[in-house]
This record gives structure tokens, C-alpha cells and sequence, in this order.
């Protein structure tokens, strides 16, 4: 595809994820994955009262050490508590939330409106082959993140420049990889296709129109820039302002991931749809 | 009959009401059952002990550094914060089986909160409330043996400050019995200890209830008992200082030497080799008259530490045996070369300079003297020779009736004097400044700039009892220099209701009554 066609069918493919939010069609999946991650947050913070000094204080201990049962340290590790605990959620909950997702934004593109209910049944149906993408995913883009800063101990130290481009070129790195499986979901969902064939074809679509789909994925993804800085700052905020700033800052993220997740699972399925009924009418044509 | 005998079929339909009733119900057993199998209150105990400590904190930080931004409001917050700690937590007492570790966390935030509290008040004049503090921390804290030192030692300091030694020597010898000097054979000994027995003895002394030679040697018995018991160790090492010092407390300088150099012996080394020849070249010097001997050790110290601090310092000793022997080029090459490679040493320098410029004026060479005053005023504005140097320019001058001149210096000195109070103030600069103005405003007779400064100088801090002595001699100056009877009585009244309970109090209202006769 062109590029400027392309961009122009970002930009249509997004018009249409803001229809559907107006009408607020597929907003359940995403509230119950931001409830989950609201739900993990307040346990972190408030650990030391039952129940969740038998759960979630135990669980800090085992992942963040000792430190992190301390005011204000658990509040500095609201974040990395977060992060842990999405990748582990992406695969189990996340996974077959965004698919079932994919199935109501599916339906409304397609002039129906399939409830919540109804997108859960079609994803639960393929929930191996989502959890396990879902799983490959996660592995590939943590390898990527953190596999220069793993093998180069110390080069935040020795030579902060470089470190900074890693970092920035680790970020845009697993943007392009969630580009190459962001229709993989609709795939297996919509088109019930097998595992691999949801991957190869998912791969196909993203290198047909590789700029709609970095963006699809990437303008959603920046956003999360911004609460990524403040969590860097956590101690400058906590000593200048207050400890539990933090908070805001993680629900400002839960709601950014909330956006960011709509947005590009809403844009990449209507590209999806897009693509395909060119395909297959191209197809029926031949 | 359509359809026959219709079989009631017992059916047991689930509502979805009910489906999430049975659901609630489980979450809240399975939360239950969860919350029972960890610790209980002590997390939570230790988050909120947390959360409040670091409240204050951040507080104090504030206060810390921007003194001039904390207002009375951020003060009382601070305060009532600790109190919440204080009432929140009270001391743990003693447990049976030991106190665990969140239970010691959040009594260390305890502990510590009343230390900070107890300062607080201190700094307000509510020493009784804070010497209950210090009591309860030092005596209900002891699983944090720090702390409860740091406790004991205060509240003796507290209790010298307010003159009660009899107390003061009580707490300490508690301090001695309770804890051993160190954590451990191989731990450094605590000074906090080790030097309460010798501040007993000079309490007990101050107290009137025992004879110096008595206490000192109580003093002395203990250190000879950690001597032997703790021998080979930096403890034994500190007791024999101590013990040194308590020799020199009674001017007995050949024991002490004896001491020393015992300790030169059996535990002298690189790092503490140098301050102990100085030392002892100060007792030899000082204590015996045995000044060959005292340059002895002085040379020592420049030869083998002659690029230290100590190294100066010994070279500044050995001048003053050459200035003391005439000759004063000698010593002046030596101080010069002091000034020079300690440039970055203050006191060292101004030392060095002082000692030059008073060995010029013992040469009789006062024009070239009052220059190296000068010269240490500007260099060393602040420090001891640096603040007494314009007063010492000025007696020069009168030394030498140069009357003019010696009035110039005086107002010279003045300024210099009004410039360090502006522009160190809080600082023991300040102080020593302001006594200097005041000496200087005395020779000029400034009297009601005289009677100011003494009442400004008194409320800085008025719990040192020099502040009392200042305010009755701004008194007697507004009566007998300035005849301003009424401002005499008003300073009077003052010191009668500052100091009411007390015997300038009590001397104050015995003026005031004899005035009205």
C-alpha cells in the first residue's frame, strides 16, 4: 500500500474506534482489565490490612524483597508490582479480554451489537491458542527490553547516552513486534483460523500496510510516555509532594493503558475487517 | 385427562441473585481464612508508625533547610505529629520470648519520635516534659541499645543544663552498670559510655556530694576494669584515655603522662599516634615545665606526620618555644610555612598567623604586627584569632597613645564586628562577635548601644547563664552610665519573671524591692 494511503487509513481506522467509543461499544473488556489492575493497586497499597496482608503482602515479599513492605517503598513499588503482575494478567485475562473485545468492535463494524457475553463465549473458545500468543508475545518483547541492560551491566553508569537510545530503540523495537501480532486475535477469533495461520497471516497483514499498523499500535503506545516519566520521578515526587501522589500516577497509567488498549485493539480490528474484505472480495473476484 | 397425572417435579433453580450471593459469600470466607494465617496488627502497626515518621520527616527536612521558612505553625505540626507516634505506640515493655521484628521496627519509630519530641520541647524551655521522654526511652527501649544510650546521655546533659548534677551523676553511672562499652570485642568502643563515668565523676563533684579525688577515682577504678578486662582492644585503649583525662582533671600531670604513654606503648598506632604525641607534648610542656621533652614529641609528630593537621599543629607548638627563646625569625619561617600548606586548615592558619603577628609585637615591631592582625581579620573573619583581631589592633594603637589612630581602629572593629553579626547570624560566630562589639562599645562609651547589645545578645539564649549576668549588667548601665532609672527597673522585672524559680529570679526581686524602699 502507499504510504500516503496508508496514513489515511490510520486515520479512518481511528475516526471509526472513536465512533464505536461514542457509542461505547467493547468498553467492558478494557473497565474489567483496568478494575483487575485497580483492584492490584490498591492491594499494594493498602497490604499491611487483611486481607491482603495474607495475599498480596506475601506476594510483594517474594518479588520485591523485604523493602517493599515499607511505607512509602511499597508506593515506590506500585509500579514495578504492576508490571509483574500485567505480564502474568496479559496472558491469562488480558488475552481473551482483548479478543472478546475484537468480537464486539467486529460486530458493531459490521452493524450489529454483540454484548460482552457473547464476545467472551467467542474468545473463550479459542483461549489456548490466545493465552499462548499472548505468552510468546510477552517473552519476546521482555527479551527485547531488557536483553541489552541484562548483557551490559552497569551501562546506565559508564555511558548514559547510549543507554537512553537503548532504551528508546528497546521501546520502538517491541512496538514494531506487537504490530506483527496485532491481528493475530481477529485472526483466531473471527476468522477461527489455527494458531500458525493466525500468526503468518497476521505477520502478512502488518508487512501489507506496515505504517497503519505501526501507528495503529505506536500512537496509542507514546501516550503511555508520560506516566513512564513520572514513575521515574517517584522520588523527587514523593519527597517534594507526597508518598501517595504515586497512586495517581498508576491509576493516570491504568487509565492510559485503558485508552491505548481500546484504541488499538478498536483500530487494528477495523483495519482487520478492512483488509480481509478486500481479500476476500479480490479472491471471489479471481 | 389431557397429559395424565401431572408429576411435580422438584426442580432447584439457581438464581443469578443467588449465583453471586453464594459467590460474595465465598470471597469472603476464602478472605477471612486468608487473613487469618498472616501476622496480624503488626504490618498494619508498622505502616501507619511509617507513614506518620515519614510525615514528620519531611517536616523537619522543610525546617532544616530553610530555617528562616519555618514558621511556629510547621513547628506545632512537627510536635503533634511525634505526639500521635508517641500515644499511638506506646513502649514495648519486655515480651516473653523476645520482641519480633515489626514489633522492634515500630518501636524504633517510637523511641525515636520521643527523642525528637524531647528536643522539641527542649528547644521551647519545656525541659521536665523532655527529660521524661529521655527517661522512658533510656529505661523501656533497652532492646535498641543505641538508642536508650542516646536517651541516658541526653537526659544527663538535660539535667547538668538545669544544674540538678546529683541527678545527672545518677543517670550516668546507670549508663556505666547497664551497657558494656561496645557491642562486641571487635565493635568500636562507645565514647557515649565510656566517657559517662568520667562526666559522673565531675557531676558528683559539682553536685558537692563527693570530694574530686573521690569521684576520679571511681572513674578511675571502672576504667582499670575495662583495661583489663577488655584488653587488646580499641575499648581498653579508650578507657586508658579516659582514664588519662581524668588524671588531667585532677592536675595530676605525671600520672597522666605515665597513662599516655602507656597507651603510646600498648595501642598506639598511624591513626592515633599523632594526636597522643601532641598530647603529651602539651602535659610535658604545659604540665611538667619539661620543654625538651615536649619538643621532642612535637618533632616527632612533624616528622613522621608532618603533612597532617597534627603536623601543623605540633610546628605552631614548636614556634611558640622558639618565640618564648626569642627567636622570633626562627618561628616565624616555621609559621609562615604552616600558613602556607594549610591554607585550607582555617584554624591552622589563622593559628599560624596570630602566633606571627604576636611574636612581631613581642619584637616590638607593633606597625608590622597590627598588619598581620589585619591580614588575619580578612582572611580568617571568623575564626577565634580572626574575630579578637581588630580589638587586638586597637589596644596596639592605645599601647602605643596613638589616640587617633587607636579611636579609627575602634570604629574599624565596630563594623567589622556589626558585619559578622549581619552576616553570620545563628552561627557561634555571632556570638563571639557580638561580646567583641560589646567590648569595643564599652571603650567608646557607646553606653545605650552598650545596654542594647547586652539585651539583644541575653534573649539569643536565654537559657545560658551568661545571658542572666548580661542582663543585670544592662541594668546597672541603664542606672549608674545612662541615670535612666525606669529602664533599669524594666530590665529587673524581666529577669525576676524569666527566671522566676531561680536565684537570679530571686536576686532581681531583691532589687526591686530595695529600689522601691
Amino acid at each position: 500500500m502507499r504510504l500516503l494511503r496508508q496514513l489515511n487509513a490510520f486515520i479512518w481506522s481511528f475516526a471509526e474506534t472513536f465512533r464505536s467509543l461514542r457509542r461505547g461499544v467493547a468498553v467492558a473488556p478494557f473497565a474489567v482489565y483496568a478494575a483487575v489492575q485497580l483492584l492490584l493497586t490498591a492491594g499494594v497499597v493498602w497490604f499491611a490490612y487483611p486481607p491482603m496482608s495474607s495475599t498480596i503482602a506475601p506476594a510483594l515479599r517474594w518479588r520485591l524483597g523485604e523493602a517493599a513492605l515499607h511505607y512509602p517503598a511499597n508506593l515506590f513499588a506500585l509500579r514495578p508490582a504492576l508490571a509483574q503482575a500485567d505480564s502474568v494478567l496479559m496472558i491469562f485475562l488480558g488475552a481473551v479480554l482483548t479478543a472478546a473485545a475484537v468480537h464486539m468492535f467486529a460486530s458493531f463494524y459490521s452493524g450489529g451489537r454483540d454484548g460482552f457475553a457473547a464476545g467472551w463465549r467467542a474468545a473463550v473458545g479459542r483461549y489456548v491458542p490466545l493465552a499462548l500468543v499472548a505468552a510468546v508475545l510477552m517473552l519476546v518483547t521482555h527479551l527485547v527490553a531488557r536483553a541489552p541492560f541484562t548483557f551490559t551491566p552497569g551501562l546506565a553508569e559508564r555511558s548514559p547516552a547510549l543507554f537512553r537510545i537503548l532504551r528508546l530503540g528497546g521501546l520502538l523495537l517491541v512496538v514494531v513486534i506487537q504490530s506483527l501480532f496485532v491481528y493475530t486475535a481477529p485472526y483466531l477469533v473471527l476468522r477461527g483460523r489455527s494458531l500458525i495461520s493466525a500468526v503468518t497471516g497476521s505477520f502478512r497483514l502488518a508487512a501489507v500496510m506496515p505504517l497503519t499498523t505501526l501507528l495503529i499500535v505506536g500512537i496509542p503506545a507514546a501516550f503511555e510516555l508520560l506516566p513512564l516519566w513520572l514513575t521515574r520521578q517517584s522520588r523527587t515526587i514523593a519527597t517534594r509532594m507526597a508518598p501517595e501522589f504515586l497512586i495517581w500516577i498508576m491509576v493516570l497509567w491504568i487509565a492510559v493503558i485503558f485508552f491505548a488498549g481500546y484504541f488499538t485493539t478498536g483500530a487494528s480490528t477495523r483495519m482487520f475487517l478492512h483488509a480481509t474484505q478486500e481479500e476476500m472480495e479480490e479472491g471471489g473476484g479471481a | 385427562m389431557k397429559g395424565g397425572p401431572r408429576r411435580r417435579e422438584l426442580t432447584f433453580s439457581i438464581s443469578a441473585g443467588a449465583r453471586a450471593a453464594c459467590l460474595l459469600t465465598f470471597l469472603v470466607a476464602l478472605s477471612l481464612a486468608l487473613s487469618s494465617c498472616g501476622p496480624k496488627g503488626g504490618l498494619s502497626d508498622r505502616y501507619v508508625a511509617e507513614k506518620l515518621a515519614w510525615r514528620a520527616r519531611t517536616l523537619r527536612r522543610a525546617m532544616a533547610e530553610n530555617p528562616d521558612m519555618a514558621t511556629d505553625e510547621m513547628r506545632q505540626r512537627l510536635e503533634s505529629t511525634y505526639r500521635e507516634i508517641v500515644t499511638l505506640f506506646p513502649p514495648p515493655g519486655e515480651p516473653e520470648g523476645g520482641i519480633t521484628d515489626l514489633a522492634e521496627d515500630v518501636a524504633r519509630i517510637s523511641g525515636m519520635s520521643r527523642l525528637r519530641l524531647a528536643a522539641l520541647l527542649e528547644e521551647r524551655g519545656e525541659a521536665a516534659e523532655a527529660r521524661r521522654f529521655y527517661a522512658t526511652v533510656a529505661d523501656s527501649f533497652t532492646f535498641a541499645r543505641d538508642m536508650s544510650i542516646e536517651a541516658a546521655s541526653r537526659l544527663a546533659a538535660s539535667l547538668e543544663r538545669a544544674g540538678e548534677y546529683e541527678e545527672a551523676a545518677s543517670v550516668l553511672w546507670s549508663l556505666v552498670e547497664r551497657w558494656p562499652p561496645a557491642e562486641g570485642p571487635n565493635e568500636p568502643p562507645d565514647q557515649r559510655v565510656i566517657g559517662a563515668a568520667r562526666r559522673g565523676a565531675g557531676d558528683l563533684v559539682s553536685a558537692g556530694k563527693a570530694e574530686p579525688g573521690d569521684a576520679l577515682a571511681r572513674a578511675r577504678d571502672y576504667y582499670e576494669d575495662l583495661v583489663s578486662r577488655w584488653s587488646g582492644t580499641d575499648v581498653a585503649a579508650a578507657a586508658l584515655a579516659a582514664m588519662g583525662e581524668t588524671y588531667e582533671m585532677q592536675g595530676r600531670w605525671t600520672d597522666a603522662v605515665d597513662t599516655y604513654e602507656k597507651l603510646d606503648r600498648e595501642y598506639g598506632g598511624p591513626g592515633t599516634e599523632a594526636s597522643l604525641w601532641i598530647k603529651l607534648g602539651d602535659l610535658y610542656s604545659s604540665g611538667l615545665g619539661d620543654n625538651d621533652k615536649a619538643a621532642e614529641y612535637y618533632r616527632s609528630v612533624v616528622a613522621e606526620y608532618g603533612d597532617t593537621p597534627e603536623g601543623g599543629a605540633a610546628s605552631i607548638s614548636l614556634a611558640r618555644f622558639d618565640i618564648g627563646a626569642g627567636r622570633y625569625d626562627e618561628a616565624r619561617s616555621r609559621l609562615q610555612s604552616v600558613a602556607t600548606e594549610f591554607a585550607d586548615e582555617p584554624a591552622l592558619a589563622a593559628t599560624a598567623t596570630q602566633h606571627m603577628a604576636a611574636s612581631l609585637e613581642l619584637e616590638g615591631r607593633p606597625e608590622d604586627a597590627i598588619a598581620r592582625y589585619g591580614e588575619l581579620s580578612a582572611s580568617y573573619p571568623t575564626s577565634l584569632y580572626g574575630l579578637a583581631a581588630p580589638l587586638r589592633v586597637a589596644e596596639i594603637y592605645e599601647e602605643m597613645d596613638e589616640d587617633v589612630a587607636y579611636s579609627a581602629a575602634l570604629e574599624g572593629a565596630a563594623e567589622k564586628y556589626e558585619r559578622i553579626i549581619r552576616d553570620y547570624a545563628g552561627s557561634p560566630a555571632e556570638l563571639a562577635a557580638r561580646n567583641y562589639l560589646i567590648t569595643v562599645k564599652k571603650r567608646q562609651e557607646e553606653w545605650p548601644r552598650v545596654a542594647e547589645l547586652l539585651l539583644e545578645t541575653a534573649s539569643k539564649s536565654p537559657e545560658d547563664p551568661a545571658s542572666v549576668s548580661m542582663m543585670f549588667q544592662a541594668a546597672g548601665i541603664y542606672e549608674s552610665q545612662l541615670s535612666d532609672e525606669e529602664a533599669a527597673r524594666e530590665v529587673l522585672r524581666a529577669i525576676a519573671a524569666r527566671y522566676a524559680d531561680g536565684p537570679a529570679g530571686e536576686r532581681a526581686a531583691r532589687l526591686l524591692d530595695d529600689d522601691a524602699r
